[in-house]
This record gives C-alpha cells, sequence and structure tokens, in this order.
C-alpha cells in the first residue's frame, strides 16, 4: 500500500508554533486516522454503541486516547471531557456528522468544541483506491492494502 | 489531505455557529472530492476507463503506468 499526503505542512506549521488542533473527518474513516496522525497525543470521539467498541480498542492499540459518547447518548460527558482534553495540551480528534448522521452534515458539536477550547478546527479526508465499505453507523470504510491511497505518511514527531 | 485551519471566535453567539460550520462542511466536502479524484488518477485501471468514457481523447495523454 502506498501513502501520501496532502497538505500536510499547514498542521505541521501549526504544530511547530505549539500550537494543538481539533481534527474534523466525516464518519467511516476513523481506522485509517492512525496513518494520518502526526501530532503526539490525540484524544478521539467514539460514540457508546457496541461497534464503537471495536473501533475504540484498535484507537487505543494505536496510542489514541478515546473519549466515548455521541449525540444520542453520553454526548454532554463526552463534550466535557474532550474541553478537559484539548485545556490539558491535547489534540482532539472528532467526526462532526457523527455515527447517526445525516452523513456530511456538520452537527453543532464540534463547533461549539471549537468555540469553547480555542482550537482551529483542521479538516482532514481519506481516499483510497481500493477499499472495503462495512456497515456500522454510517457506511464505515478500511483501506485494503494492495492498492494507492491518498491520505498521511510520515509523522513529524516520528 | 488537509485543509486549512478554521479558527471559531470564543465571542460568537451559538445560535451564529452554523457560519463556522458551514465552512467546514464545504472544506470537507471539498477535500473529499479532490482526495477521490486524486485517487482515481493514480489507478491505471480507473484512469483508463474514464479516459475511455470521455469520448474525446484529443489532448489527453493516452498512457499510462502499469
Amino acid at each position: 500500500m502506498r501513502l501520501s499526503t496532502i497538505g500536510g505542512e499547514t498542521v505541521d506549521a501549526l504544530y511547530r508554533q505549539g500550537q494543538r488542533i481539533i481534527i474534523a473527518f466525516w464518519h467511516g474513516r476513523q481506522l485509517m486516522m492512525p496513518l494520518a496522525y502526526r501530532g503526539r497525543l490525540g484524544s478521539i470521539l467514539i460514540s457508546q454503541h457496541r461497534d464503537g467498541e471495536i473501533i475504540a480498542r484498535i484507537m487505543q492499540y494505536f496510542g489514541f486516547q478515546t473519549i466515548r459518547g455521541s449525540s444520542t447518548r453520553g454526548g454532554l460527558r463526552a463534550i466535557r471531557q474532550l474541553v478537559k482534553a484539548g485545556r490539558e495540551g491535547g489534540d482532539l480528534v472528532v467526526t462532526p456528522d457523527g455515527p447517526k448522521g445525516p452523513a456530511c452534515k456538520v452537527q453543532s458539536g464540534v463547533m461549539y468544541l471549537a468555540k469553547v477550547t480555542g482550537l482551529p478546527i483542521i479538516p482532514l479526508t481519506f481516499a483510497c483506491s481500493k477499499k472495503k465499505s462495512f456497515r456500522v453507523g454510517i457506511n464505515f470504510k478500511f483501506p485494503i492494502p494492495a492498492r494507492k491511497d491518498c491520505s498521511c505518511g510520515d509523522n513529524p514527531y516520528g | 489531505m488537509w485543509g486549512q485551519p478554521i479558527w471559531v471566535n470564543g465571542n460568537l453567539p451559538n445560535d451564529q455557529l452554523s457560519g463556522p460550520g458551514l465552512e467546514l462542511e464545504r472544506s470537507l466536502n471539498r477535500l473529499t472530492a479532490q482526495a477521490e479524484l486524486a485517487v482515481q488518477d493514480s489507478d491505471p485501471v480507473q484512469y483508463f476507463l474514464r479516459t475511455m468514457s470521455s469520448h474525446d481523447m484529443t489532448g489527453k495523454n493516452d498512457t499510462f503506468e502499469v
């Protein structure tokens, strides 16, 4: 699988200034996040649904802190935890359309988070030339390691 | 594919958060479309199929890496 990154220099410049960020990408792309993440400490918001448990364990394996909740369950507590994590110097990783959708429509939670923490939101997306999509909430995408990808790569912090 | 930062003013009233929300939505949709196009162009089969279905080969590069 070949990976390539476009626009990563914007994020690197923010990190060099000591700025933490909120990373926002459409739902269904969490599993590609470990490939793309360029920071040191990220807290990712994952729903409390049982499907979310699988994703949460995978994210934890790759070093992410997981915060469980969504607009339908545990949302308020999750927002509080995200605000705390953001103020303590970590990056926040959220899907602004959430697990229930509507897909590709920004909900207010992420905007509130940016307002309260003062952190900039950085849009991030992924695409794969060959992928497997399966149903977890909204359509979930997983890259098949055989074709070229368009995402991520060189982490400036190793 | 990373986009440009979107800052939300801490003094912005909650009922006006939809403005930067729309900006984020447009940015994510535009980036996703660009990323999908980028991986299509890097896939020789997809490139061949798109080129053949365009009906206009004039000025187009008809070779591709396999």
